[in-house]
């Protein structure tokens, strides 16, 4: 009970007085919202302006430049798009010979390689014996190594310059005038993932058919690359997807990893396009292989079959379509029922197939390396030369170069090096340290080396073991050429000034050459006090005058040709395949029937190592690009990780499940050097399991490219290192068909996948049909019983849509999942990536994902892939929840996000029947707080159109509206209607296939309209 | 109701209060980032009042990627110098200008018209439509010193826009 009804110091107050505490209480509080409202100024932004601005910029608008992917093998070309003179997206070159507008996800992400925040800024000069570093000027560090090189020049020493893909002709030339500087001087090329087996298998199938074709073919290819070494890719033929009706892969993943996967996809997939009539042309592949590459899911018909059983496929394959020479009768089908688990009846449907396609098919054959690799190539040469496919679909006179790499010349250096003969080795561009298994002995070899200069992007695995290293500029930051393919001559063009004190491989060489007597010996007149980096524009230049501009005749100055040049990109000069390879030498096929010795089906019994390079990580270059890491695998759908996969069967028989970390015991060659046994010997290499359908049962397949010890803040330390598990042989490095034991370990350890289910349960997620059934009925296997008036039934009222109304197609048949869009979307929306741990909590940024299922066969499932993003719904459930009114429909069929207006209830989220919308669990755009991503200089790649998304929003596809957006004002100022097609999307652009198509649907002449009406 | 009996009116005290706080609230809340009368000192007290006023300088003359793309811009340094290099030279600001030039430095302006990031807008079609400079930033050419005249607020986009029925949809702006 009260004692007052009333407060007693309120009593004496008059009527409509305020005691003095209430009159604090108010006055304390507006002061404190006084002080709010005043204090809401942002923090003070500036304005700085240009000093002087340059002409062709318009703050605000894009500037294009045409070049070529130097961080990836394939050297697709590009279009970068730069903003206040920053890239920060590239795109496909659709006029560009190689990948004609596809761009494949190592490619896209080359601007974080650009910016990455671990990239060495000056040249670093090291004591190998101390181990301590010092930064060094580029001044001193020149002076050194023209005092090193005159001495050992003095002394006929040796200088060995190892290098991956390099570049064309001027980069080959400059090279090859460096190496002749020296009196002992020799380049070698060695791309860790390499064609060596296949340029082998030519020469010793065909004899030097390269060379012959030189001389005969036309301009360019007679072009003589006087003295330069010659790029040793060249004996690898251009493969032409789009001439085959009929594709045999023998564990060649063309669509993911091999050679030029861009370009072979977009190729394949253009023999595979149906118009919707029930006609169209449907080219079949089928795929024998021993673990479930991209390429085996997009299979029309697949077997397992484990590495060491491809040869004898092959060679039954090469009898049964009519192979003659005594020594194929061990491996004719005969009575057999079936060769290395393929049926006997399988293999005689795909010899017809093949034969009644004679020069309109292609067998191709990659995975196994050594010579596995060597012989298995040989046997497919003869496939092809048996079927007549070169010169039809094969060309050997515009060969790749994209893949180099000669083991016999890698050999040789490491045995010089491990003499201690060496005098100097410079590493550019290849981290063979991380690359090459220990028991290759460079690394003993390289201790023996008095002086290691290393040109590198940053301090990596191999910069520990140098004593120079170098930063070298990266592409987007560089001049250069490259030719991806005989007759296609690419240019590199910079698109921003180097972020740092770096100089390119071709800069350095002309530096260390003396750049005056460079150019006197072009006949180039460039003041002293220009720069090698001037020198070398200069060289590049005068050699594309000299060597490129002549085939074009006088009709156009060589600066026109030049400018026209620096903006397509690239000339091709090549037409027709010369021929085919001329006679087939059978004695090679001895080769091919000596590794299957015993006939068929003849290799080591229990598991075999396969280590194959994934779609995302390739050969462990990347791995400090946390897109890539977060690029969920085509196939196993994990991210941020390595692991063995195995065959469900072969998992149960061994009592493992998915996560169970077992313990990889390398076969004993691969594990001993020669003199020092015992440091090796405990090095097992231990993963988790993933069980993987459609392994072949006797398959312990591990991707490679993971354990980076140096590569950065983001790679360091994800996944295990395998390269050790791989076997050193005469005639290269075995990654496949190895014996190999595993251990249980007892341990755990989780994967982050972005699927947790694998199959369809029978749900139409997925309609899919036959091509037989098609042909009867375009309409087969769409089901739209439960349809009224040609849409599904729908409560709610239609949307009217009096312009245009937005609408996209993704032609699931012309998929094949190699996750290009997905990393596009990232690039173009400033999408985070979010660590391993966010994704184990499903808490993923992509918009686009790629979804994959399986059928229920485990052995061998057929696979779907299903693009996934934002539908657009025209009645969004998403729509209909959101309190705040944040996700809306707009007036020409887009389904809006409006970031600014979102609370974060995520309903819209839990209501979507397509899980497509991301909620922003942290701030990955804030630099003050600790889930920061874009860390400096990252923040410079951030698409300024698009907004960078605060914690605590939902956020999701947009169908690019800034794209939309520009497209339209585009239009607007040159006073026309936005034309079908004007309008790419960012995952549209990056399609290697073209499967996905945007446009507006209320125009019936658009390709997307037209594709709405298609009866699939 | 008695003026005899305070303790009636006293229970409603804490009401009035309350009410007194939440408008309070409210009001401070509703001009939460609205920066009317921002006008922060320059790092040279450049005059538009001297420049548009005065002189009749067009706007375009300066801001000139108004017309052409998203951002009106403030001129390079090199704008100021076509005529900063004759004119006006005694003046202390002026050689301010001049050595900043000189060194190769520009001059960080403070920001008075922002926007948010998440908002798009572009001066190019707002200029094509035949908006004045004048209706978002005041008479800049009485201005001595640069001042945020307007709110800049989505509502106020919103009202114009209404007004001359332009579009309204969310991802006109918001992208």
């Amino acid at each position: 009970m009260k004692e007052f009804f009333s407060d007693p110091r309120e009593e004496a107050l008059k009527p409509g007085e305020f005691s003095r505490r209430d009159f604090l209480k108010l006055m304390g509080i507006s002061t404190v919202l006084a002080g709010a409202a005043a204090c809401t100024r942002r923090p003070v932004e500036r304005i700085i302006p240009y000093l002087n601005k340059p002409e062709e910029v318009t703050p605000g608008e894009a500037l294009w430049y045409a070049s070529t992917s130097m961080d990836c093998h394939c050297q697709c070309g590009v279009l970068v798009k730069t903003r206040e003179g920053r890239p920060i997206k590239l795109e496909g070159n659709p006029d560009h010979p190689v990948n004609r507008g596809g761009l494949c996800a190592r490619a896209q992400t080359s601007v974080w390689n650009l910016y990455d925040p671990d990239r060495l800024r000056t040249p670093v000069l090291r004591d190998r014996a101390k181990g301590s570093t010092a930064e060094a000027g580029w001044d001193p560090v020149d002076q050194q190594i023209r005092e090193a090189f005159a001495q050992i020049n003095a002394k006929r020493g040796r200088v060995r310059l190892l290098t991956g893909a390099t570049g064309g002709p001027a980069t080959q030339q400059l090279i090859g005038e460096f190496v002749a500087a020296q009196t002992d001087g020799r380049h070698i090329v060695y791309e860790p993932v390499n064609t060596d087996e296949i340029a082998q298998a030519h020469v010793e199938c065909f004899g030097r058919f390269s060379e012959q074709s030189e001389r005969e073919g036309e301009a360019p290819a007679a072009l003589p690359l006087e003295g330069a070494t010659r790029a040793p890719g060249i004996t690898t033929p251009r493969y032409r997807f789009d001439r085959a009706d009929v594709v045999v892969t023998l564990g060649a993943d063309f669509l993911g990893t091999w050679i030029s996967p861009v370009e072979f996809a977009r190729d394949w997939a253009a023999g595979r396009k149906l118009n919707g009539d029930g006609k169209g042309r449907m080219s079949r592949l089928i795929v024998l292989e021993p673990i479930l590459t991209l390429t085996g899911t997009n299979a029309d018909e697949r077997y397992p079959v484990k590495p060491t059983d491809l040869v004898a496929v092959a060679l039954a394959l090469a009898a049964e379509c009519g192979g003659t020479p005594e020594m194929l009768k061990p491996f004719a089908l005969n009575e057999r029922d079936a060769v290395g688990g393929v049926p006997a009846a399988a293999l005689k449907r795909i010899a017809q197939a093949l034969a009644s396609a004679r020069g309109r098919s292609l067998i191709v054959a990659g995975l196994l390396t050594g010579e596995q690799g060597i012989a298995l190539q040989v046997a497919v040469n003869y496939l092809n030369s048996l079927l007549g496919n070169y010169g039809q679909t094969i060309d050997v006179s515009h060969g790749s170069r994209q893949a180099p790499g000669v083991f016999a010349d890698l050999q040789t250096l490491i045995d010089e090096m491990n003499a201690g003969t060496v005098d100097a080795l410079i590493v550019s561009g290849v981290n063979p340290v991380y690359n090459l298994p220990i028991a290759t002995r460079f690394i003993d070899g390289m201790k023996k080396v008095p002086l290691v200069i290393q040109m590198t992007d940053r301090v990596d695995e191999t910069s520990a073991m140098a004593d120079i290293v170098l930063p070298v500029s990266h592409f987007l930051e560089s001049w250069g050429d490259a030719e991806p393919q005989t007759g296609v001559y690419s240019i590199v063009q910079p698109t921003i000034a180097p972020l740092y004190l770096t100089r390119t491989l071709a800069a350095n060489l002309i530096a260390w050459m003396n750049g005056a007597a460079v150019a006197a010996a072009k006949g180039l007149v460039v003041p002293p006090e220009k720069s090698p980096e001037e020198y070398w524009y200069e060289y590049l230049r005068a050699t594309w005058r000299e060597r490129i501009y002549p085939t074009f005749g006088a009709s156009v100055s060589f600066e026109a040709f030049w400018e026209s040049c620096l903006r397509t990109g690239a000339v091709e000069m090549r037409g027709e395949a010369q021929g085919g390879a001329g006679a087939f030498n059978t004695e090679a096929l001895a080769r091919a029937t000596r590794v299957s010795a015993g006939g068929p089906a003849d290799g080591p019994v229990g598991p075999q190592l396969v280590g194959y390079p994934t779609v995302a990580q390739y050969d462990g270059r990347y791995a400090n690009n946390s897109w890539l890491q977060e690029l969920p695998d085509p196939v196993t759908k994990i991210t941020w990780d390595n692991y063995v996969c195995l065959a469900p069967r072969t998992a149960k028989r061994l009592g493992l499940e998915e996560e169970d970390v077992i313990a990889l015991v390398p076969p004993q060659s691969a594990r001993v050097p020669a003199e020092d046994p015992e440091r090796y010997s405990e090095k097992l290499v231990e993963l988790p399991v993933h069980i993987q359908p459609g392994t072949h049962e006797d398959v312990v397949a591990v991707p490679i490219g993971y354990g980076r010890t140096a590569a950065g803040r983001v790679g360091n330390g994800v996944g295990a290192f395998v390269h050790d598990l791989a076997q050193v042989r005469p005639e290269g490095i075995a990654w496949a068909g190895l014996p190999v034991s595993i251990a249980k370990t007892g341990k755990r350890h989780r994967l982050a996948t972005t699927q947790g289910h694998q199959q369809l349960m029978g749900r139409p997620i997925i309609q899919e049909t036959t091509f037989e059934e098609y042909r009867k009925n375009p309409h087969a296997g769409a089901d739209d019983s439960h349809w009224h008036d040609g849409a599904p039934p729908s409560m709610w009222a239609k949307h009217k849509y009096e312009g245009r109304r937005w609408g996209m197609a993704i032609d699931l048949n012309s998929c094949t999942g190699c996750s290009a869009c997905v990393v596009a979307c990232q690039v173009e929306n400033n999408i985070p990536a979010v660590g391993k741990k966010q994704i184990l909590k499903g808490r993923e940024m992509h918009w686009l994902r790629i979804d994959r299922y399986y059928s229920p066969e485990e052995e061998n499932p057929n696979v779907v892939h299903q693009p996934m993003l934002c539908q657009h719904c025209e009645k969004a459930p998403c729509e209909t929840v959101c309190p705040v009114l944040a996700t809306v429909h707009d007036n020409e069929g887009l389904n809006l996000q409006v970031y600014n207006r979102c609370v974060g209830t995520r309903y819209c989220s839990n209501n979507c029947p397509y899980k497509v919308r991301r909620f922003n669990w942290f701030d990955y755009g804030n630099k003050n707080r600790a889930h920061y991503v874009w860390q400096e200089p990252l923040h410079l790649m951030l698409n300024p159109d698009v907004t960078v998304r605060e914690k605590g929003i939902m956020e999701k596809c947009t169908f690019c509206i800034q794209r939309i957006r520009k497209g339209k004002e585009d239009a607007k100022a040159k006073g026309i209607e936005v034309a079908d097609g004007a309008i790419k999307t960012a995952c549209q652009q990056s399609c290697p296939t073209d499967a996905i198509v945007f446009g507006d649907m209320n125009d019936p002449e658009s390709r997307v309209a037209k594709l709405k009406k298609d009866p699939r | 109701m008695s003026f005899g009996e305070p303790s009636k009116f006293r229970k409603y005290t804490p009401l009035v209060a309350v009410l007194f706080l939440l408008g309070g609230v409210v009001y401070a809340v509703r001009s939460l980032g609205v920066n009317t009368g921002y006008a922060p000192e320059q790092p040279i007290p450049f005059s538009h009042r001297l420049h548009a006023g005065e002189n009749q300088i067009p706007c375009l003359y300066c801001h000139a990627n108004a017309d052409k793309g998203r951002h009106a811009t403030v001129p390079s340094m090199n704008v100021c110098m076509n005529c900063h290099s004759v004119v006006a030279n005694d003046k202390p600001t002026i050689q301010t200008l001049k050595k900043y030039y000189e060194e190769g430095r520009s001059i960080e302006w403070i920001r008075v018209h922002d926007l948010p990031d998440f908002v798009y807008f572009s001066h190019r079609w707002h200029v094509a439509k035949g908006v004045q400079c004048q209706t978002c930033h005041g008479k800049v050419e009485a201005m001595e010193r640069i001042e945020q005249m307007q709110p800049l607020t989505m509502g106020w986009c919103v009202d114009c826009h209404r007004a001359k029925e332009a579009s309204i949809e969310c991802g006109t702006c918001h992208q």
